[in-house]
């Protein structure tokens, strides 16, 4: 035990206690918990294989149901029939609520759902509940999100014979770092030390080791750099990445995404074929809820169908003497979720965009998730990429879990001796971070899709002569007005000393590390002094807790701008 | 141009953003320099990846000075990929060929191949360290990192 330690720097030892152990002493599984669909992947020593339930499934759902006090979810739980949600007791698409307040759309769009979702619109967590014996109990998506962690970690235990206590799980692109905490708490409750993965590049992943697979199998070497476009989109969310892969290494060069997906399709269909859907199920009485349940598996089933023919008969009855008889065809159904498509058009563009890449760099377009079967969505990514065919090689509803486990398994440090894991996941922030400064401007410091781990900074100033204090607000996102990008924390640097406005340097430096921690550190100095005035504040973020969505606005309230900063113009 | 020369920024250790100082042709050991072409570029870089990424070290020890590794890798090819950019940077190299300048760029690339050979001594070091000790010495050694 008297082998030397080489730690030196000072910033190792606050956050030491997350660096002490290695981070997989053993080989980590692969978890997808999407907003409709969970699966979990491990590596089985030659190649990633998908763990099966006793109902011999491999691709499970993501519910939970609440009898009596037991909560049980669908990875173990035993459901006769689609129609036992029908009940309220059901909870389910927890993944689109999660880390999201009552003033969110995609909350609002949420409360069609045959359980209990409630607003207020301050700016709190949605009160989410399921009808227990005739009475609301409460739940929250981390707790549900929990459930399928300890159900998947406890079928992965029982068919493995060994503990689990490593997980990588794949999240949405646009999952903000608050989001994440929120997932992150989930995966402590259920006992699991997490990796978190953007869904899209556990693809590029798995991509990645099928490209360097191919070339070793073709005695190509390393061959040749090959750029990938990766569609992904579920229930709950699109993403898009595109990634330049060689070697075995998948670098990513940009990501976008949105909280779009199959639910929204889901509900203006069914808004077209019950225009008033809204007024009639307004009391979520144990009838509304069970003919909610009921268009909701019928509309389900009908957009299935149409992936496969151009058009479907929809006969449900709803009770109450209402019946709903109606031809749905494929062109009906595109022409309703036109929006939908023209965002994920968007995304394609911007993300392509991003990266710099040109459509003939493309070497494959894959389409992947719950949404990959829909032919709009095919013919719109064939249409934009000029290709006539899309990349084969991979389960569409497979991929990202795969990828996740590839992911656990080299993270894990285990060496394959025919070099199936000589693998590497470059990352890139899917947003910006930056803060608050220049009057209510956002200010980047972190460039969106900066290849991680990154550290950058940038130094600013005061706006007032002999201002002491600065208030230092973080935000992540994309908008140029700070208000309208994610806030993750806040804190205040003291003691800048006595100068004209515009002189002291306030330098913010942003640091990602390679477990994805965001740590922002600060400090102020004269310009020409040596030494800076304060001794550098060092902050882990987030640092803000639910329900203070308000907080930006209370400080700008008590402060206005006594403590604001603006950007130095370098004088060159 | 010259006026403002490097001006560290105390207490923070961002230098490889800021600083003009690095070969990187060397950092990324591209051998041909800037005859390099593009693929050689990303090649190398993939190679250099391969070796320094800090997912790839499982030493939490040198995590953190693989990262910084890392971070100069990204600066010098997020430079050299690009046609522009590339175009800028041996140009100033160029111009930087002189007096005080030329010395301070010495000192920058030796300081980077100095701290990636260090590094790199550390890295086989530990991997013999996990090598050379008994199934049961790692077992213990694991175990006890865990309590």
């Amino acid at each position: 035990m008297a082998e030397p330690i080489y730690t030196v720097a000072s910033d190792s030892e606050t956050t030491g206690e997350d660096r002490s152990a290695p981070i997989f002493p053993e080989i980590a599984v692969g978890i997808d918990i999407g907003t409709s669909q969970c699966s979990i992947a491990f590596w089985n020593g030659s190649q990633v294989e998908l763990l099966k339930n006793t109902r011999n499934q491999k691709i499970m759902r993501s519910y939970v149901t609440f009898k009596d006090d037991t909560p049980s979810g669908g990875v173990i739980n035993e459901l006769s029939h689609e129609y036992d949600m029908l009940s309220g007791a059901a909870i389910f698409n927890m993944k689109r609520l999660i880390g999201r307040v009552d003033t969110d759309p995609v909350v609002h769009a949420s409360k069609s759902l045959p359980f209990l979702v409630q607003t207020l619109d301050i700016g709190v967590r949605p009160f989410v509940a399921a009808l227990v014996n005739n009475v609301w109990r409460s739940t929250t998506p981390e707790e549900v999100l929990a459930i399928f962690l300890v159900e998947l970690k406890m079928m992965a235990e029982h068919q493995l014979k060994r503990p689990i206590r490593n997980v990588v799980l794949t999240i949405p692109v646009s999952f903000s770092r608050f989001q994440l905490t929120r997932v992150e708490r989930a995966c402590a409750m259920a006992g699991l030390q997490v990796r978190l993965m953007p869904e899209p590049t556990a693809v590029a992943l798995l991509y990645a080791q099928q490209q360097q697979q191919q070339a070793v199998h073709e005695n190509m070497g390393s061959g040749s750099e090959k750029i990938a476009l990766i569609f992904n989109m579920g229930a709950g969310y699109c993403d898009v990445a595109v990634s330049a892969t060689g070697g075995g290494v998948s670098q990513i060069k940009a990501l976008a995404g949105s909280p779009i997906g199959g639910e929204d399709l889901l509900q203006n269909t069914m808004k077209y074929l019950l225009p008033n859907v809204e007024s009639i199920f307004s009391h979520r009485g144990i009838d509304e809820i069970r003919r909610m349940g009921l268009l909701r598996v019928a509309t389900q089933d009908a957009i299935h169908k149409l992936s496969f023919q151009s058009s479907v008969q929809i006969d449900v009855n709803l009770g109450n003497g209402s019946k709903l008889c109606k031809v749905l065809s494929r062109e009906e159904f595109e022409m309703v979720n036109s929006e939908v498509f023209e965002k994920c058009k968007n995304l394609v563009n911007q993300c392509l965009h991003d990266a710099r890449v040109g459509i003939d760099d493309l070497s494959d377009v894959v389409v992947v998730g719950g949404c990959s079967n829909i032919p709009k969505i095919r013919s719109l990514l064939m249409q934009k990429s000029k290709k006539k065919a899309l990349y084969e090689g991979m389960n569409p509803l497979e991929a990202a879990v795969s990828g996740a486990a590839l992911e656990g398994a080299v993270a894990s440090g285990i060496a394959d001796p025919f070099g199936s894991l000589d693998l590497l996941s470059i990352q890139a922030t899917p947003l910006a971070i930056g803060i608050r400064a220049d009057g209510n401007s956002f200010i980047p410091i972190i460039p969106k899709n900066t290849t991680m781990p990154a550290r950058k900074e940038l130094v600013f100033t005061t706006v007032k002569d002999n201002q002491s204090e600065a208030l230092i607000v973080v935000y992540e996102g994309e908008e140029t007005r700070a208000e309208e990008n994610h806030l993750l924390g806040y804190f205040k640097i003291i003691g800048i000393p006595p100068a004209p406005k515009g002189l002291p340097e306030i330098t913010i430096c942003m640091d990602i590390d390679s477990s994805n921690m965001l740590r922002v550190l600060a400090g102020a100095r004269l310009p020409g002094a040596h030494h800076p005035a304060t001794p550098f504040m060092e902050v882990k973020m987030p640092t803000v807790d639910d329900g203070h969505g308000w907080c930006a606005e209370a400080l700008h309230g008590k402060y206005g701008a006594a403590m604001d900063l603006v950007s130095l113009q370098k004088k060159s | 141009m010259v006026s403002n020369p490097t001006r560290p920024m105390v207490g923070l250790s961002c230098k490889a953003a800021t600083t003009k100082g690095p070969d990187y042709y060397k950092l990324l050991s591209v051998s041909s320099g800037c005859n390099a072409s593009g693929e050689e570029i990303k090649r190398a870089y993939r190679a250099m990846a391969l070796q320094y990424h800090p997912d790839l070290v499982c030493d939490p020890l040198l995590k953190e000075q693989s990262t910084k590794m890392f971070v100069q890798l990204n600066a010098a090819y997020k430079t050299l990929s690009d046609p522009v950019l590339r175009r800028q940077y041996d140009d100033s190299m160029m111009g930087l060929n002189n007096g005080y300048s030329y010395e301070r760029r010495g000192f920058e690339v030796d300081r980077t191949v100095w701290q990636r050979q260090i590094l790199e001594l550390k890295r086989r070091s530990a991997c013999q360290r996990d090598r050379s000790v008994s199934w049961g010495g790692r077992m213990r050694a694991r175990n006890y990192s865990e309590c």
